[in-house]
């Protein structure tokens, strides 16, 4: 109970203090408590090393969160490469950070089903939002092209908001087929739902989730929160499931957004 | 054992102490079930529905992770212990249980039957609420509730309220344990000082002014009760011992019984014993009868009883019977004694001996009787010759013309009538003594008797060459009601001895007056004679005494004229002063107050006192054994025209009276063979039987006392006649019931 005031607080202080604060906004792939979990030390960390008052940020929802973001709602912004290349577009985002990793889209059944079950009208799909990089689009990609299933042919997707969600609505039979991404499947703590479930496809890789920072900011405080991330240390690193952070170039999401075109997702 | 006060105060404490906490603990729980069901039912529907609210969203979005958090945090509301929540189609899309406190089988057990399951220390209730949008039904919730914890604090308050109770009874018990014993003891100090108390025992009550409780008022009010019963009590042995005193002297004095109410002896004295010569054991139990005089009417004893059981005193004297048979008198005093109801219980009785004062009395009265008898005989015997002396002298001085024989007639009627005087006095006196003398008043004309006295006086006063100066108050009144004869007899008095110590050349003067005001007539009679000194002057009222001896034989006389004069005046209400300086003379005066009556045919009239000579019709029977007097009676009547007839006793007269009418009797007493009074009831009688119309019969006799008067207007006399006989008084006998037939 204490957490859910907590939360409802939250949303109040972070909308009223939109101008005078560094926003950083967290695309809402899991449940906003756990999202407050992870985000807030990292949050207090950035404000302690940049001397900025670094505020935390995220949606109800990630289309909520693609509506700000594309708006320019935030200085910074943690989100998927596919909102990326989009908010590159349309607000001139530019990615500094990465996880040194490549992010993998995965389609989970329940163990005791099968591949069959793909093809099945009956089959109901479910996808954490419509524009969720890996876990919606990296899969919808291949299961099109690999396994000849269209969804929007199906009419049969379920949107569920977060990838836990997609995990644990697989387990409790809401879904048949759900797609999700390596990381937020490893990072599942639920046991009895990882037990349940069996990873069944495996997409390609592509670079992960970067920080992107609006071009309005200014260098030395972009700088400053950069050299941040790069040595934030080990447990908050751990939370976000991360080992490391790396520098990069942007050019790196090139390919994200070839594939954006080839999905028509794009926008013009 | 439970017998005792503190036993009984212990229990009824503690038993109180029990229903009462009893209660309060009952209301009290009850009461703490109530609201704390209702703090649990009220905490279940706001949690419930708080829930139902934050979960809407992800459940319509299948956002199970949300849903998962939301559940998960809810969870963590104290004594939500499980939740799981189904869509539509009664899928269980999340739930969560803290296996810490029950086992899932439990939960599925508990959502199944939807009841409420109680361990040995815990109490779940599950709970089911439909969650809705707009009337659509997305599925349900239902969750478990810990309601152990509110278990937990009734029970702790039920068990902290039984050692409270526990501890209150305790410390109830304690404190009437401790305020009984002090109580019993004090109790038991009170019942032993109480009894020693009741044993008479000296004892100390210990107390304190203070008054810190009851228990010491009460010690100190049995201290005070202890002092007035000690007062009392030295009072009331104060009282016995009085009454001891008292009782010794009374047994030492009076003769003392008790009776019980039915009048059997229950107590005597040793002087009871000892004045009737019975023994105590002879005489309890029996009555007084065994001392009645038979004697002694019924009555007496009657009116004795009525008075005693009326619980009044009886006081009177007693003649009883000794043991030897011997009389004697008792002067008792019997007194009721009562119960606190005022109920007779038994009588007491307080005799004197008074044989010898009654025996005294008993002398007293025959020596009076004597000395009356005597007198009366003496006056009769006197009387009767004097009658006789009288009548003759009277006789013949009519009939003589010779100034010698009539000088010496004058001597004797003088010597005859101070002889008469003298007896008349002594029979006064005897009267006065005896307290017989009767006032006897009627009507009379004061301005003529009063001078027709003086003028008695003329002749006397004449020969001695006094002057009688008169003076009769000209407003007094025609009429007046009195002892006519008596105040003439004082007046005679007076005016006798002014003439006897005044000398001859001297005057005395009368003085008559009447005070309207305070109704006081007075008659002075002041001498010029030979006076009195103050000691006289205290003497000469006194009996048989005269201003000195040489009085007497000076002057003569009983020394009775002044000392009756005074008694008469005092009989009349009135008084007799003296005013008297030696050798210049005395002044006598009577005071008597008199009341003014009107003259009418009733009174007298002054015709009726005319002095001319009277003649009478009618026939009178005469009954007489004197013959001196029967010759004296022949010739008055004879000189009043009546016709007569002499008889020498009553059988003659009462012969007489049947053979003959009369106009009247004159009826002597003592006479041979019957008389005068037996006579009378001979006529009276015969008259009865013979239905004729009574005769006057007339007592004459020398018997002047007032008991005869008395005894012959008790027999029937009509009139009375004195001897000797007196003209006036016959001549009012003849008027009354003969006819006057004027010359």
């Amino acid at each position: 109970m204490k957490y859910i005031y907590t939360i409802l607080t939250f949303f109040t202080i972070a909308t009223t203090s939109l101008h005078a604060d560094i926003i950083m906004g967290i695309v809402p792939q899991q449940s906003p408590l756990k999202l407050l979990k992870v985000w807030k030390p990292i949050a207090t960390y950035l404000s302690e090393q940049t001397g900025e008052k670094i505020i935390f940020k995220t949606e109800k929802s990630i289309n909520k969160f693609e509506e700000v973001l594309y708006s320019g709602g935030y200085d910074f912004a943690y989100m998927n490469p596919y909102h990326y290349v989009v908010a590159n577009k349309k607000q001139n985002y530019i990615a500094h950070v990465r996880a040194n990793k490549n992010i993998r889209g995965i389609l989970v059944m329940k163990t005791d089903s099968n591949l069959e079950k793909l093809k099945d009208k009956n089959s109901r799909y479910l996808f954490p939002a419509p524009n969720a990089f890996a876990a919606t689009l990296l899969t919808k990609y291949d299961l099109v092209q690999k396994f000849g299933v269209s969804i929007e042919v199906l009419n049969n997707a379920l949107y569920v908001n977060s990838h836990d969600s997609v995990y644990k609505g697989i387990s409790r039979g809401i879904g048949n087929i759900g797609g999700g991404i390596e990381r937020t499947y490893k990072n599942m703590n639920d046991k009895n739902v990882k037990k349940s479930l069996n990873i069944v496809h495996t997409t390609k890789a592509y670079p992960s989730h970067p920080f992107a920072f609006k071009p309005s900011m200014k260098k030395e405080v972009r700088k400053k929160i950069v050299d941040a991330l790069l040595k934030m240390p080990e447990p908050l690193l751990k939370a976000l499931s991360v080992k490391k952070l790396k520098k990069i170039n942007h050019t790196e999401y090139d390919s994200v957004k070839s594939l954006a075109i080839k999905l028509q997702i794009m926008p013009k | 054992m439970f017998n005792s006060l503190k036993s009984k105060f212990i229990i009824s404490f503690i038993t109180i102490e029990i229903i009462f906490f009893t209660l309060i603990v009952s209301l009290n729980f009850n009461s703490l079930n109530k609201a704390s069901q209702t703090l649990t039912d009220e905490k279940m529907h706001v949690s419930s529905q708080l829930l139902i609210e934050l979960i809407k969203t992800p459940l319509i979005t299948y956002d199970l992770a949300t849903l998962d958090d939301i559940v998960k945090n809810f969870s963590n509301i104290k004594n939500v212990i499980a939740i799981q929540v189904d869509d539509v189609n009664d899928n269980i899309i999340s739930s969560y249980i803290k296996e810490e406190t029950i086992s899932e089988e439990t939960f599925k057990n508990l959502i199944h039957d939807n009841t409420q399951t109680l361990t040995k220390d815990r109490k779940y209730i599950s709970t089911l609420v439909e969650i809705t949008v707009d009337d659509e039904h997305l599925g349900h919730i239902e969750f478990v509730f810990d309601n152990s914890e509110h278990i937990k604090i009734i029970k702790s308050n039920q068990n902290k309220t039984y050692i409270l109770i526990a501890i209150a009874l305790l410390i109830g018990f304690l404190i009437s344990y401790f305020v009984g014993n002090k109580l019993e003891k004090s109790l038991k100090h009170l019942t032993k000082i109480a009894k020693d108390v009741a044993d008479d025992k000296n004892v100390v009550i210990p107390y304190n002014d203070s008054h810190k409780d009851e228990m010491d008022e009460l010690f100190y009010a049995m201290h005070r009760m202890q002092k007035h019963i000690s007062e009392r009590t030295l009072n009331l042995n104060n009282s016995i011992n009085d009454l001891q005193q008292f009782i010794n002297a009374l047994n030492h004095s009076a003769i003392v019984s008790k009776t019980d109410t039915k009048g059997v002896i229950t107590y005597v004295n040793s002087k009871f014993c000892e004045v009737t010569g019975y023994s105590e054991e002879e005489l309890l139990g029996q009555t007084h009868n065994i001392l009645r005089d038979k004697e002694v009417g019924d009555d007496f004893y009657k009116d004795m009883w009525e008075t005693i059981t009326a619980k009044k005193i009886f006081h009177s004297t007693f003649k009883n019977i000794k043991k030897s048979g011997e009389p004697y008198y008792v002067d008792a005093t019997i007194v009721p004694l009562l119960d606190r109801e005022g109920n007779v219980i038994e009588y007491i009785a307080i005799r004197y001996e008074v044989t010898e004062i009654i025996d005294a009395k008993d002398k007293a009265i025959e020596a009076k009787r004597i000395k009356e008898n005597f007198l009366s005989n003496m006056s009769h015997e006197i009387r009767t010759p004097m009658n006789a002396i009288l009548g003759f002298v009277q006789i013949l001085q009519k009939n003589t013309t010779n100034k010698t024989n009539l000088s010496h007639l004058k001597t004797i009627q003088n010597s005859s009538e101070s002889l008469l005087h003298i007896i008349n006095d002594i029979l006064d006196f005897s009267k006065i003594e005896s307290g017989k003398l009767v006032i006897d008043k009627h009507p009379f004309i004061p301005q003529y008797e009063f001078t027709q006295t003086i003028e008695l006086f003329a002749i006397n006063a004449q020969d001695k060459s006094i002057n009688l100066v008169t003076n009769i108050d000209s407003d007094i009144p025609n009429c007046f009601e009195g002892d006519l004869t008596r105040i003439k007899q004082i007046m005679f008095n007076f005016l006798s001895n002014a003439i006897k110590f005044t000398k001859d050349g001297k005057s005395i003067f009368i003085d008559i007056t009447y005070k309207t005001k305070t109704s006081l007539l007075c008659i002075s009679v002041k001498d010029e004679g030979i006076g009195m000194s103050k000691e006289a002057q205290s003497k000469v009222f006194n009996a048989f005494e005269q201003a000195d001896n040489s009085t007497t034989r000076q002057f003569g006389g009983t020394g009775l004229g002044l000392s009756i004069s005074s008694k008469l005046a005092s009989l009349m209400n009135g008084e007799i002063t003296l005013e008297s300086t030696e050798g210049m003379g005395s002044t006598f005066s009577l005071y008597i107050p008199l009341k003014v009556c009107k003259l009418n045919d009733k009174n007298l009239s002054l015709n009726d006192l005319s002095t001319e000579d009277k003649r009478f019709t009618g026939k009178v029977l005469v009954a007489e054994d004197n013959k001196t007097n029967q010759m004296l009676i022949k010739i008055l009547l004879e000189d009043y025209g009546v016709e007569y007839t002499i008889t020498d006793d009553g059988l003659q007269a009462f012969k007489a009276f049947k053979t003959s009418k009369y106009d009247m009797v004159l009826m002597d007493e003592n006479m041979p063979n019957m008389t005068g009074i037996q006579t009378l009831e001979k006529i009276l009688k015969y008259e009865e039987e013979n239905q004729l119309k009574h005769t006057p019969v007339i007592a004459l006799t020398a018997n002047v006392m007032q008991e005869y008067k008395q005894r012959f207007a008790a027999a029937g006399m009509d009139d009375f006649l004195a001897k000797p006989i007196n003209y006036t008084e016959l001549e009012r006998v003849l008027e009354r019931f003969l006819h006057n037939s004027k010359i």
